[in-house]
């Protein structure tokens, strides 16, 4: 009987400890998102500075070279773009409520949409200007998630533990 | 329906597309374009004359954006050079010409805007239309240089195309100065195995980077229009390498009326001409002739 309540403890202890370790997690990987997203976008500017590539040789290459969280997006943007029926701007709203990058919340996801009315529709140095604004938002919105992670995360890993021991403790 | 019908109608927005593809079979392989002016009924040019698109109601400006969307793969930036010039090459070689506002700086065009019309001509390419013509052009089994005279939407770029397909499957080297990538429909047209295409460069330049960089045999070249491309087809001239090009004119004679073409025949760059006229059913005749 002692033992199976050790075992129960250990139990309370291990789950509320993995519910602040996912916690922090979570932290970490909304501050991955954000900069996995940034560095999609720097390479689209890229493309269309050095290159002045059209967005469908873009996609395809960036569906491939962009970071993990971004490429399902781009492949189903880039699928969407050659079926060839709806106006771009309307492509890059919908794909981002449809099969957004990975681990973006509302805000991201929102600068990512005011994109949506520039992008291939003025030249390449204007469509950069637009792009470098809405990479300023999110690197300031990456810069506090890593903040965030930094401090909460350690929070949200000790209060787990913690709350796991009282918990045990009480039912002990 | 026709590939080259088809690929041009799929530039059109709905309900545009759907009339266009309405068009009885025997039509849609022969149109040579598609005319959109905003407040009028869509239409397509046919031997016969331009017959309007029954069933998608009056143009209007958003569908003419809606083209340029479809036609510049939604990417502006990457054609803004070409609609300087007032036409953008889709995918495939299809030229959609615009019309609208000008808007300047510093007096020169920088882009178009509030289109008012706009014309998706149609390439294709006539396997075998050449096959009579080539002998006359190589006397002595070596092609000589040849210059395609024809009015705007005479067949010149079409002929041009096969000529080079012919020459290129013949063993010559064929370097292709494609600036509006009609000749080569960037890929989308085969123009042989030993054919070189640079497409949308302005063609002087291009030109004179093919002559240092492809050591070709053959220069070919659409549409002889600026002072600047006199001095490539020199530099071709002094490097022994021929010339295949086209310029617009009805026939021979009509080049000694423009400055830029009495130039071109002073260069004594070409040894033959190719006259290009319309028959009635849409077919293309070539003749012949020696340039002195």
């Amino acid at each position: 009987m002692t033992a199976l309540r050790l075992l129960g403890a250990a139990c309370v202890v291990f789950g509320c400890a993995m519910r602040g370790f996912f916690a922090a997690r979570g932290l970490r990987q909304r501050a991955e998102a954000l900069l996995s997203v940034c560095e999609t976008l720097e390479m689209l500017k890229s493309e269309l500075s050095e290159l002045c590539a059209p967005l469908p040789e873009i996609l395809s290459r960036l569906k491939t070279e962009a970071p993990d969280p971004c490429r399902n997006w781009l492949a189903a943007l880039e699928a969407q773009l050659s079926a060839g029926d709806v106006r771009f701007a309307e492509l890059w709203r919908e794909t981002l409520n449809s099969c957004p990058p990975g681990g973006l919340d509302g805000e991201a996801l929102h600068q990512l949409a005011l994109l949506a009315p520039s992008l291939g529709r003025y030249d390449a140095p204007e469509q950069c200007c637009a792009i470098e604004r809405c990479l300023r938002a999110l690197r300031e919105a990456h810069s506090r998630a890593t903040e965030r992670a930094r401090t909460q995360g350690r929070l949200y890993s000790g209060l787990g533990v913690a709350a796991g021991l009282l918990l045990a403790i009480v039912l002990l | 329906m026709e590939i080259a019908y088809q690929k041009a109608t799929a530039l059109l927005p709905e309900p545009w597309r759907s009339a266009a593809r309405a068009l009885p079979e025997k039509d849609c392989s022969v149109a040579e374009e598609i005319r959109l002016r905003v407040g009028q009924a869509a239409s397509v040019l046919l031997p016969r004359g331009e017959v309007p698109l029954s069933g998608a109601g009056a143009v209007t400006a958003s569908a003419l954006r809606d083209l340029l969307e479809r036609a510049s793969g939604a990417s502006v930036h990457a054609v803004s050079q070409q609609l300087r010039h007032g036409f953008v090459t889709a995918p495939g070689g299809l030229r959609v010409g615009f019309c609208g506002e000008a808007v300047t700086e510093m007096g020169q065009l920088r882009t178009l805007r509030a289109f008012s019309s706009a014309v998706i001509r149609i390439p294709r390419e006539v396997r075998g239309c050449a096959d009579a013509l080539f002998p006359a052009l190589c006397p002595g089994g070596e092609f000589v240089s040849t210059l395609l005279l024809a009015p705007p939407g005479g067949g010149k770029t079409t002929l041009a195309r096969e000529l080079i397909r012919l020459l290129s499957e013949s063993g010559t080297r064929v370097a292709v100065a494609d600036e509006r990538g009609e000749l080569g429909g960037a890929g989308g047209f085969s123009l042989g195995a030993r054919a070189d295409v640079l497409s949308f460069a302005p063609k002087a330049e291009g030109a004179m980077l093919l002559l240092r960089a492809m050591n070709p045999q053959v220069l070919a070249m659409d549409e002889i229009t600026a002072a600047q491309d006199l001095e490539a087809i020199a530099l071709a001239v002094g490097c022994g390498v021929r010339l295949l090009a086209t310029a617009h004119a009805r026939d021979v004679s009509s080049l000694s009326r423009r400055p830029l073409y009495r130039e071109l025949r002073a260069l004594g760059a070409f040894d033959r001409a190719v006259v290009i006229r319309c028959a009635a059913d849409g077919s293309r005749v070539y003749r012949a002739e020696a340039l002195s």
